[in-house]
């Protein structure tokens, strides 16, 4: 068994002996069988010295058993981190940061507290998954969308917690957008509610997010700081009916008109869905793998030879059919005078709500149902290399702009070449936070001998990037003080912030332990080495 | 593969022709989308471990060819060997709990927070059941298998 680091075995059994007293015997875990489910199973450092592994994991079943668990922990000063339904895989999946510290695995946790049909939203704790709370909601007759990423077993809480994203409306497919209203438990097993949620007898917890005074929520978000038990979601009426229509452009230098625009369409609201920037000619051989974006003689070159269009632009709308066919033909017109070549092309149309038989057609992500079908990306069958054991994401977000994609693209693709890091997917342009492009790639992972090489690789692809100016949104525990490293202004002033609310807040520090590249007092001068 | 049960009743609204506004559509709670689709009624006692098959395993292993467990094994086995979980029938339930606790390639593995001890042996005594019982059409399969 492991005892955490600078611990005495004796105060570690007398910590678990406390946690076991509070959750019973049966929620705490120690063996190695059942700790092998709390090991990254997409690490990059699989069975090497540094894997990053639990020394016990504890599941407590309420807010109180949570109070419990940390006071117990921080009594004696025993490293604990907080997962949801333990499902972030490419993210560190069920694993901590800091080996040697005590998972607090909130599955059980897994009560839809409430669901407003009124203001549309919801209440929900940290074990729900988007898989239960869809079905929640369909069995219930609700006429509410959640937002799911493409993986339906995660948490609603853990992915918005961790920034996740999904492919619906705005202001609800980038996750953390949506919150409001975060009750967290902190190291000292005090109680905190953000915004509303102060109030006693408040009935707004999840209308008006701010509050009063400095705006609290995103100390919990991607943090160290607390343990997230409830948290409050804006939720998607159902729309009558969904269109998804898109413009082509043929030639390269047609790419900044086309950013520019649908920036101007989006940002003006004149379509509510996630757009889809992306190129006919670069992902003709795989739709999920951009190609390196040549010069703009090669490229138009290209689409004379092949009839392909150099760039697209997809729109989905959601709402009455009236409206969203309005707003599409006001889309079409626009282009149609500012682009010259441009062609258009109504690509599905639904009205809502959906019937069986859709299912069969859709992308069901793009209509808040929960799956698992993008996993068939790692199946031997849809993936072009050998089969892997996992994946990582690579995730820059860059400029908005037409020299941020071609930018983004020629030097991601270079690095990665130069490198030799493979790639299963990539697009330059993925649009689920609002108004940004986040560029992303997913490498595969093998459990061997390659992974020293593929951490050395993605760090250096990481300082390309931070000389371009570009930071990661989110990223593997191996990679996470690197990433931290990037948002260095002043003097790496944010992580400096960073460490003196830790230090305030949680002064033994024990939760989430290097998390997002911020450790406490006593490790972080090696950074936790 | 097809659908033969339909989770929700599906109501297909019919669009208003003209310049007229079309009323709103009356509220329905929409397909469920999950379990699997294909299996019919199943024996009363398998009833709890075909609940743990349909929550953690058919996402990714129901008959749909598309889904990543079942296309990864069809790709592995080339069709020796069934690549639909509920399917199988040379699995015992060791096996089945080894692959579920163990994880296998991308599927990471289950936790006793997700899937209970108990929820296991449920769930491995519906996956070893005969296929009849388990709610699968016979009949239906060995037709396919034939056909293939």
């Amino acid at each position: 068994m492991i005892t955490p680091p600078g611990l005495s075995a004796a105060t570690f059994a007398d910590g678990l002996a406390e946690m076991r007293s509070a959750v019973g015997g049966e929620w705490v875990f120690t063996e190695e069988a059942d700790l092998h489910a709390y090991r990254d199973f997409y690490s990059v450092f699989w069975d090497e010295p540094e894997e990053r592994l639990a020394s016990a994991a504890v599941a407590p079943g309420s807010v109180e058993e949570v109070q419990a668990v940390l006071r117990a922990a921080n009594a004696r000063g025993i490293p604990v981190y907080p997962i949801s339904t333990g499902r972030n895989l490419g993210y560190g999946g069920a694993a901590p940061v800091y080996s040697g510290s005590v998972v607090i695995d909130l599955k059980r946790m897994n009560r839809v507290l409430e669901v407003n049909e009124d203001t549309c939203s919801c209440l929900v704790e940290p074990g729900v998954s988007y898989f239960d709370m869809y079905r929640h909601l369909r069995e219930s007759g609700s006429k509410l969308w959640i937002d799911v990423p493409a993986p339906g077993w995660g948490s609603m809480v853990g992915n918005a917690l961790d920034s996740g994203g999904g492919y619906t409306a705005a202001g609800y497919r980038g996750h953390w957008e949506a919150v409001c209203g975060v009750e967290a438990v902190l190291a000292d097993g005090e109680v905190f509610r953000s915004g509303m949620g102060a109030v006693p007898g408040s009935e707004t917890w999840q209308q008006y997010r701010m509050g009063i005074g400095p705006c609290l929520d995103g100390l919990f978000r991607q943090s160290t700081l607390g343990v997230v038990t409830k948290m409050g979601f804006w939720l998607f009426p159902e729309p009558e009916a969904f269109l998804s229509a898109s413009v082509e452009v043929p030639w390269f230098e047609d790419l900044g008109p086309l950013v520019e625009l649908v920036n101007e369409l989006e940002f003006g609201n004149l379509f509510n869905g996630m757009p889809s920037i992306g190129s006919p000619l670069l992902q003709d051989a795989n739709p999920a793998l951009w190609e390196m974006v040549p010069t703009p003689d090669e490229m138009n070159a290209r689409v004379r030879e092949t009839g392909l269009n150099a760039w697209r632009a997809s729109f989905q709308f959601y709402g009455p059919e009236a409206v969203i066919r309005a707003q599409w033909e006001y889309i079409r017109d626009r282009f149609a005078a500012t682009i010259g070549g441009a062609s258009f092309r109504e690509d599905e149309f639904y009205r809502l709500p959906l019937s069986d038989a859709d299912l069969d057609r859709i992308f069901k992500a793009r209509f808040g149902i929960p799956n698992l079908e993008r996993f068939s990306l790692g199946s031997r069958g849809a993936n072009p290399l050998a089969p892997s054991d996992g994946h990582i994401w690579i995730s820059a977000v860059i400029p908005r702009t037409a020299d941020g994609i071609v930018e983004g693209t020629r030097t991601m693709l270079e690095a990665c070449r130069r490198l030799e890091i493979p790639i299963l997917a990539f697009s330059p342009s993925i649009t689920c936070w609002a108004r940004s492009l986040v560029m992303f790639a997913a490498v595969p992972v093998y459990k061997d001998e390659r992974n020293p090489k593929l951490r050395a690789a993605v760090m250096e692809l990481i300082d390309i990037f931070a000389e371009k100016g570009w930071g990661e949104y989110r990223c593997p525990p191996a990679f996470m003080d690197k990433v931290m490293g990037a948002y260095s202004f002043n003097d790496h002033k944010l992580r400096r912030v960073n460490e003196q609310l830790k230090d305030a807040l949680d002064p033994r520090g024990i939760i989430s332990v290097g998390r997002y590249g911020i450790w406490p007092a006593h490790l972080r001068e090696g950074r936790g080495a | 593969m097809t659908r033969s049960v339909c989770l929700v009743p599906a109501i297909l609204l019919l669009a208003a022709c003209g310049g007229e506004t079309p009323p709103a559509p009356e509220r329905h709670p929409g397909p469920l989308g999950q379990g699997d689709p294909t299996l019919g009624a199943s024996a009363p006692g398998l009833a709890e471990g075909r609940a743990v098959y349909e929550h953690w395993c058919a996402p990714c292993h129901a008959p749909v060819p598309s889904l990543a467990g079942t296309l990864a094994l069809q790709t592995k086995y080339e069709g020796e060997i069934p690549a639909a979980l509920v399917h199988r029938t040379d699995l015992d339930k060791d096996t089945i709990a080894l692959f579920v606790r163990q994880g296998v390639a991308w599927m990471a593995p289950f936790r006793k927070t997700e899937i209970t001890d108990e929820e296991l042996d449920r769930l491995t005594d519906y996956l070893t059941a005969p296929l009849a019982d388990r709610g699968v059409d016979v009949a239906a399969l060995a037709a396919q298998e034939d056909g293939e």
